[in-house]
């Protein structure tokens, strides 16, 4: 399973708000899924961190200065996400709309087990 | 706990998660299924339940916990088994492993229903967004299993029983006690933690209350234990009575469970003839070095010997060699209890004690071990008269309340 560490098929390049996220998902990955099938994900085996690891450092040290992480948050949004799983089930109404009907199950069961 | 909805089961948390060590790693390399927007087409091929191979899967990164996994009691279920081999035998064993498959497996525990979301039993469903929470949830994992027995003693859920003081005062969640070196089972050498005398090996567990006692009241409560306090009762009773005997109260016991398999479902599923709430002190039934009180709480377990008539007939003809009323540990501790309100509450007091009219006809034999046929005598008789039986007591505290 040595293939985890250079594989990086999600490419999240800045951590939004939920809502933000849910909104740009909407916008680039749900309507047809054209924005997401360009091929950026599969970047080469480096020895450097990628670059979500970078931002996601730099935001962990920020958000203990809460008021300019909120104006840094706003400022750039280049999400590229190239995983399926991902796009779906980060999305809420997709998730809704492609639930399976839930089953009735009648449980037959009497008693305290 | 409300019941989540579907699509908060299964949604991630794009805020948390990616950045993750965990979330660095591919969906599919953990739970296989096929790139694709449509979604009958992503998860073919899923594999739902990935932790259910830890070997696979979380074995690179974790090998210490996967390696003791094996002996994990929540992996292999060998408490189960152990009681079912003793009262059955082996030509039943098919029978019995067609009866275990259907009724019992589902209750195995895999690392991701601590750690990662809720257990099957209760219709799974992410717990913080499929991060990896190091700390269990006292109730969206630990009792969603246990829960209808210890859970609801831990919590107080039985009207006019309060909670164990542990949750009441010391707002303690399971794993304050039952730690990760408890929960993910035992490693094969014990010399590569222990050095000296107790580094021998000693078999894994096959029951919860096999091998070492842990976690062990004694080991937070010195004083109390070796009677190091003011307290009469600990100094006059250290040792001989399991401490639940005094601090525990009414705690639950099932009777007559029975399991077959639905004619209009298909499904498996159980019935009891009911639960109740009693209190009983009975002899100790695996004393040992570990366990050495002459006298434990005990509780009915409903096995009898037609619980499995539906998958064959007389499938427990050794129903006599173990008691259905076992060792407990009741979680609802409290500091006074009606026992501790005088050494005559309890002595004398034929009521607090298994004794054989408590027992059915049919399980006297089984519970010969354990039933009490004296009873201590009130405190002030102990050294004018003889210890009295149990049937001269019922007589005595009939008209004591
Ligand atoms: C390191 C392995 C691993 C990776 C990577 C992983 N998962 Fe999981 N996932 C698990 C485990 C473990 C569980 C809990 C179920 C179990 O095994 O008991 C789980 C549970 C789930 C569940 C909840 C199932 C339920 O109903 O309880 C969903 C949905 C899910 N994962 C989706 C994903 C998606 C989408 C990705 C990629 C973003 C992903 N997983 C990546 C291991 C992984
Ligand atoms: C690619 C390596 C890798 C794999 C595969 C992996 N883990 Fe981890 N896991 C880690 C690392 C590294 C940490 C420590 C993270 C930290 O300290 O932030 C960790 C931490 C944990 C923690 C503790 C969480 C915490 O916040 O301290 C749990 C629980 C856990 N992993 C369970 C699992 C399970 C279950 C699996 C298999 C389904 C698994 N891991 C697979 C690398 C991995
Ligand atoms: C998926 C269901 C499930 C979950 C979740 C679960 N358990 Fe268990 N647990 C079991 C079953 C089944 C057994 C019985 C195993 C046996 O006797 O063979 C057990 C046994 C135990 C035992 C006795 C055996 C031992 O290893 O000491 C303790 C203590 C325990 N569980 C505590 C916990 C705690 C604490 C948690 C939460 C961190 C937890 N369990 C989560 C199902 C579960
Ligand atoms: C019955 C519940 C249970 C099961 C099953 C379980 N764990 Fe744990 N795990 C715990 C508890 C409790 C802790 C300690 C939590 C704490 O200290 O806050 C823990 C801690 C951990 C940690 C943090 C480091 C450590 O050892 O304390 C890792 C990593 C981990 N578990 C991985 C796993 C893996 C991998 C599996 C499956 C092979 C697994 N766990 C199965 C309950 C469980
Ligand atoms: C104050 C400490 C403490 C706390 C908190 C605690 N336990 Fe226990 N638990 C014990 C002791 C002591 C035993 C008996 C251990 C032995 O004899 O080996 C035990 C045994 C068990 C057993 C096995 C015996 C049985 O009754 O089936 C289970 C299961 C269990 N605990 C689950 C839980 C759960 C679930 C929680 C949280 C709701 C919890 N415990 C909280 C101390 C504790
Ligand atoms: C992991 C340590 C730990 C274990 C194991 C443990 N306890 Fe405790 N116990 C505590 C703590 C801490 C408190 C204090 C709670 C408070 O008063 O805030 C406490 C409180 C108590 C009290 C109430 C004391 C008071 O002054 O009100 C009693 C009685 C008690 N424990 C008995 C037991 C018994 C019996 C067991 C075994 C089933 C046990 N404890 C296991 C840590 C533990
Ligand atoms: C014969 C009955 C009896 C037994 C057995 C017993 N206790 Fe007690 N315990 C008492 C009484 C009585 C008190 C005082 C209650 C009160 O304050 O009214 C007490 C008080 C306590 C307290 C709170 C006072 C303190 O010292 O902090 C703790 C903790 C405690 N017991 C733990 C234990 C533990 C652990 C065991 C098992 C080793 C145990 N007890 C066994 C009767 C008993
Ligand atoms: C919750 C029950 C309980 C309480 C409370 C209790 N005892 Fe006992 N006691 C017993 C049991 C059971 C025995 C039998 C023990 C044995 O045979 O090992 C016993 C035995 C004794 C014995 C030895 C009698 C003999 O014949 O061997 C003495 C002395 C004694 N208790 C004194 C006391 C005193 C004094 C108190 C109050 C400070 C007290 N006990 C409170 C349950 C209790």
């Amino acid at each position: 399973m040595a293939k985890h560490k250079q594989q990086r098929s999600i490419e999240v390049k800045f951590v939004m708000g939920l809502a933000l996220l849910v909104l740009a998902f909407l916008l680039i990955g749900c309507g047809g899924g054209a924005a997401t099938k360009t091929e950026t994900a599969v970047t080469e085996p480096s020895t450097e961190p990628a670059a979500g690891v970078d931002v996601a450092m730099a935001l962990e040290e920020e958000t203990s200065v809460g008021v300019e992480t909120a104006v840094a948050l706003t400022a750039t949004m280049p999400i590229t996400i190239t995983d399926e799983c991902l796009i779906c089930h980060l999305d809420k109404e997709t998730l809704i709309q492609t639930a399976d009907p839930v089953e009735e199950v009648v449980s037959e069961n009497e008693g305290e087990g | 706990m409300a019941p989540l909805e579907p699509w908060e089961k299964v949604i991630i948390d794009g805020e948390t998660y990616p950045d993750t060590v965990h979330g660095q790693i591919a969906c599919q390399d953990c739970h296989g299924g096929v790139q694709s927007s449509d979604k009958k087409t992503a998860h073919e091929g899923l594999i739902a339940n990935p932790s259910n191979d830890p070997g696979t899967i979380c074995g690179d990164c974790h090998p210490d916990v996967v390696a003791m996994n094996d002996t994990n009691l929540h992996t292999n279920l060998e408490g189960y088994w152990t009681v079912l081999n003793t009262r059955s035998v082996p030509e039943n064993h098919d029978q019995i492993s067609q009866m275990f498959g259907n009724h019992c497996n589902s209750c195995h525990a895999s690392c991701g229903e601590c750690h990662v979301s809720q257990p099957n039993l209760v219709g799974g469903g992410l717990i913080d967004g499929h991060n990896f929470n190091r700390t269990p949830s006292m109730t969206r994992n630990c009792t969603a299993c246990h829960g209808s027995r210890v859970g609801n003693e831990y919590l107080g859920k039985h009207e006019d029983l309060r909670p164990d003081v542990h949750f009441r005062q010391g707002r303690m969640s399971c794993v304050d006690c039952h730690t990760s070196h408890e929960m993910h089972g035992q490693p094969a050498e014990c010399e590569a933690c222990h050095t000296g005398p107790e580094a021998v090996s000693v078999a894994p567990a096959d029951h919860r209350y096999d091998g070492v006692q842990s976690p062990r009241c004694e080991t937070c409560h010195v004083t109390a234990a070796i009677g190091g306090d003011e307290i009469e009762m600990h100094q006059q009773h250290g040792g001989d009575l399991s401490c639940q005997v005094c601090h525990s109260i009414s705690y639950t016991s099932c009777d007559g469970c029975h399991v077959a398999v639905s004619e209009t479902t298909g499904n498996p599923f159980f019935a009891t003839d009911g639960s109740y709430l009693s209190f009983k002190i009975g002899r100790n039934p695996r004393q040992s070095y570990d366990r050495p009180y002459d006298f434990v709480t005990l509780r009915h377990v409903p096995i009898a010997a037609d619980s499995f008539a539906f998958y064959g007939d007389n499938l427990l003809p050794n129903m006599a060699a173990l008691p259905t009323w076992v060792y407990a540990t009741p979680h609802n501790i409290q500091r006074e209890t009606p026992q501790t309100e005088s050494c005559d509450a309890c002595h004398g007091n034929a009521d607090l004690f298994l004794t054989i009219d408590d027992v059915y006809p049919e399980e006297i034999e089984a519970n010969s071990s354990v039933i009490v046929d004296t009873i201590p005598a009130p405190v002030a008789e102990l050294n004018a008269t003889a210890p009295i039986t149990a049937t001269e007591t019922v007589t005595t505290t009939d008209s004591t309340p």
